[in-house]
């Protein structure tokens, strides 16, 4: 048995929407010798409900965490949103006796319970704190030192603060960018880093969203970057498969491929492209691919 | 030569009382009692208190009964009461030492000048109202009862239907008191009474006539019949005092009503639910919301309100403590949030501002106001326990990749849905 298990979360999104982040997740976890199970009974996080049903999303978390439980695994997540909701109902089972007395009883309801048991870690994280930046470097193998990359934290990796436990501060936070540092690369400084991608309103307000977006994708052009890293499919379903729609609709050129950690560092550890799936990436990697000397 | 009579209250013997010699009658009280008796043998234009050693407590009755006398304060300043405290209990004016010399002398004339001045108005009032031939008659023909008094609380005018309501004549010079009949004066808290007459109740709303720096120089009182309302037992005191009569809104007034209500610059405080914040306090995350001391914290963090104003977590929070619940539910802007927790993890209060806007858009769909796109997400979790749809096809895409199957099996979501009840109010907001 591996020293590092987890059950994979894998949410809504990425199975829907980033097949190939799910890719380069499993290839990089077996690589780090990364135990992750799946377990099927596993729904939707609960986090869409938060807005008009805050019992019902905080039920269905707490279903899921049980599920962990029950399996004897912490969670690792690829969402940052199913990391947010998910370690704040574990933090409010723990902190809050009236949210726990209403999970507590809905829960018995479905024949379930929870007693805190499960540590929640996204995957960037398990990484970052149980793989190590030193076990990474030393698992380099391609030289990726000509490309910079401009880290999107996001919102919900690290906020609310308190049910994450600190582990990286959120507002200076350097994970994403001492993980970029791991790779070979370069981490780009640019304004609004800790800026929102403003997925949460692309179905409620439209050109809000994607100005949100396109403020982003100003800043990182503007440091001249070669691609964005990110860590959250909504984040990526902004930048990368809205990047088009945001330059007509601004009349704008960006331009700017936009890759999952775990495809960059894919890159570095020597795997190939299509085993990350680069192939699926909305913007064209292929300039990126080739500045290393890769066909895209 | 004199300028007028002084009286200076201090324990110790003051520099300044010898240039005060020079040109004022001066005389001086080393006690309260002292002060007090002085006061009460002979008017004085002015009375100086060092109020670093003298006690204060005395001089709001003494000056109630010399209302035409000026009180300066010295005081060697810093750890004295503050200077709006003072200036609150009716003095003219604040002196610190040290104080230039001549200071105290400019003070004086100034405040008995403003005396003089406040003589002569009350004088110019009382002249007015009983002379002026358009003013009786217009009172004359008023359907309420209209009293005046001078600064001295003395009748100067009493129209004819103020002394049928009172049921008694109401003479010249006559002390208000005898109208009122416990009071010697009106003043802050007796603008607003209810007289026991013969015939049954009156009230009288009187207000100050301010024309003048140091105070007022008259009070005008309004009479209302009140007894029918009183035997009805309609009467609250606001109804006896406030609004005595009943008012039927016309279609204008309607119409105008309407137009505030619609301009988003008025409040109209009988729309208002006060209990709003407590409903939100009682919620999980909604519990600090009257922490909030509107810094603004929150509008400066959030990046939807950099681009588009609609959104203001400020502005939200304030119409929620203010009640505005109607307002606030039906509203498109609670939606707005993108829940990037910039603000609470800034706010320095912890009003948890991310969570209340979750707390009010929960609110909202209870009473059938959800956003349709929730609405929509709501459904999709339910039947399939996820948001978007695995189909056969998906899975065979997955196959190719080296992906595990994903089951779509969603009969506890079901349960779920059942036992917190959003199923029905998923079907309250999606007929709306």
């Amino acid at each position: 048995m591996k020293e590092i298990r987890y059950a994979l979360f894998i949410g809504c999104t990425i199975p829907a929407r980033a097949r190939h982040y799910e890719l380069s997740v499993r290839r990089i976890a077996d690589i780090f010798d990364v135990e992750l199970t799946d377990l099927p009974d596993f729904s939707c996080c609960g986090f869409p409900l938060g807005a008009v049903n805050r019992r019902t999303s905080m039920l269905m978390a707490a279903r899921n965490l049980s599920i962990a439980e029950e399996a004897g695994l912490d969670i690792c997540t690829m969402c940052s949103a199913c990391t947010s909701i998910l370690s704040e109902v574990d933090w409010l089972v723990k902190n809050d006796a009236k949210v726990q007395d209403q999970i507590e009883s809905d829960l018995a309801q479905l024949g379930r319970k929870y007693d805190g048991g499960v540590q929640i870690k996204h995957f960037a994280r398990v990484l970052y704190e149980d793989v190590g930046v030193e076990n990474l470097k030393s698992a380099v193998s391609r030289d990726l030192s000509d490309l910079e990359f401009a880290s999107h934290y996001g919102c919900h990796y690290l906020k609310p603060s308190e049910v994450h436990g600190g582990f990286d501060a959120p507002e200076y936070p350097q994970s994403l960018d001492a993980l970029v540092s791991a790779t070979g690369a370069s981490p780009a400084d640019y304004e609004n880093k800790r800026g929102c991608c403003g997925g949460a309103l692309l179905a409620i307000d439209e050109n809000i969203s994607l100005q949100m977006s396109r403020d982003k994708l100003e800043c990182i052009k503007a440091s001249g970057a070669d691609a964005i890293n990110l860590i959250c499919p909504f984040c990526s379903v902004m930048y990368d498969d809205n990047q088009r729609r945001i330059e007509k609709a601004f009349e704008a050129e960006y331009n700017i491929p936009v890759l999952y950690y775990p495809q960059i560092l894919g890159l570095a550890v020597g795997l190939e492209p299509g085993e990350l799936g680069l192939n699926m990436n909305r913007v064209s990697t292929a300039e990126l691919l080739a500045k290393l000397g890769e066909q895209g | 030569m004199s300028n007028g009579s002084v009286l200076v209250v201090d324990t110790r013997d003051p520099a300044y009382i010898r240039d005060l010699q020079k040109t004022y009658n001066t005389e001086i009280a080393e006690s309260v009692l002292d002060a007090i008796e002085k006061i009460e043998q002979k008017r004085f234009d002015a009375v100086i208190i060092n109020i670093d050693l003298i006690g204060l407590s005395w001089l709001p009755t003494v000056r109630k009964l010399n209302p035409e006398t000026i009180f300066i304060a010295v005081s060697a300043g810093r750890s004295m009461r503050t200077v709006v405290d003072i200036m609150r209990m009716g003095f003219y004016d604040c002196v610190f030492h040290p104080f230039p010399s001549g200071y105290l002398a400019t003070s004086l004339n100034k405040g008995i000048q403003a005396l003089s001045t406040q003589r002569g108005k009350a004088e110019d009032l009382a002249a007015t109202v009983s002379q002026e031939g358009s003013f009786q008659a217009a009172s004359q023909s008023m359907s309420d009862g209209l009293i005046v008094t001078d600064h001295k609380h003395r009748v100067v005018f009493c129209n004819h239907k103020a002394a049928e309501l009172l049921g008694r004549e109401v003479p010249t010079g006559l002390p208000v008191s005898e109208i009122t009949g416990q009071l010697a004066e009106l003043d802050a808290e007796t603008m607003e009474l209810e007289i026991e007459t013969p015939a049954g109740s009156v009230s009288m709303r009187s207000m100050p006539v301010m024309d003048c720096p140091t105070s007022e120089i008259g009070w005008v009182s309004v009479l209302t019949d009140v007894t029918k309302l009183r035997k009805s037992g309609q009467l609250t005191s606001e109804a006896a005092l406030g609004c005595a009569h009943e008012i039927e809104p016309s279609p204008a007034a309607h119409e105008r009503e309407s137009k505030v209500l619609n301009s988003e610059k008025y409040i109209l405080l009988n729309d208002l639910d006060a209990n709003f914040k407590d409903e939100i306090s009682r919620e999980s995350g909604g519990e600090n919301i009257m922490h909030c001391f509107s810094c603004g914290t929150c509008v400066a963090a959030c990046p939807v309100r950099w681009i588009n104003e609609k959104y203001n977590p400020r502005r939200i929070i304030r119409m929620a403590l203010l009640g505005m619940r109607e307002h606030v539910l039906k509203s498109e802007f609670i939606w707005l949030c993108s829940s990037c927790y910039t603000c609470h993890e800034r706010c320095p209060q912890e009003v948890r501002v991310t969570e209340i806007m979750n707390v009010l858009r929960n609110i909202a769909t209870r009473e059938g106001y959800a956003h349709a796109a929730y609405v929509r997400q709501v459904d999709s979790i339910r039947s399939l326990g996820r948001l978007y749809e695995i189909d056969d096809f998906d899975n065979k895409r997955r196959e190719r990749l080296g992906l595990p199957k994903i089951s779509s099996d969603n009969s506890e979501i079901d349960q779920i849905f059942e036992i917190t009840g959003i199923n029905k109010l998923n079907r309250i907001a999606a007929s709306q």
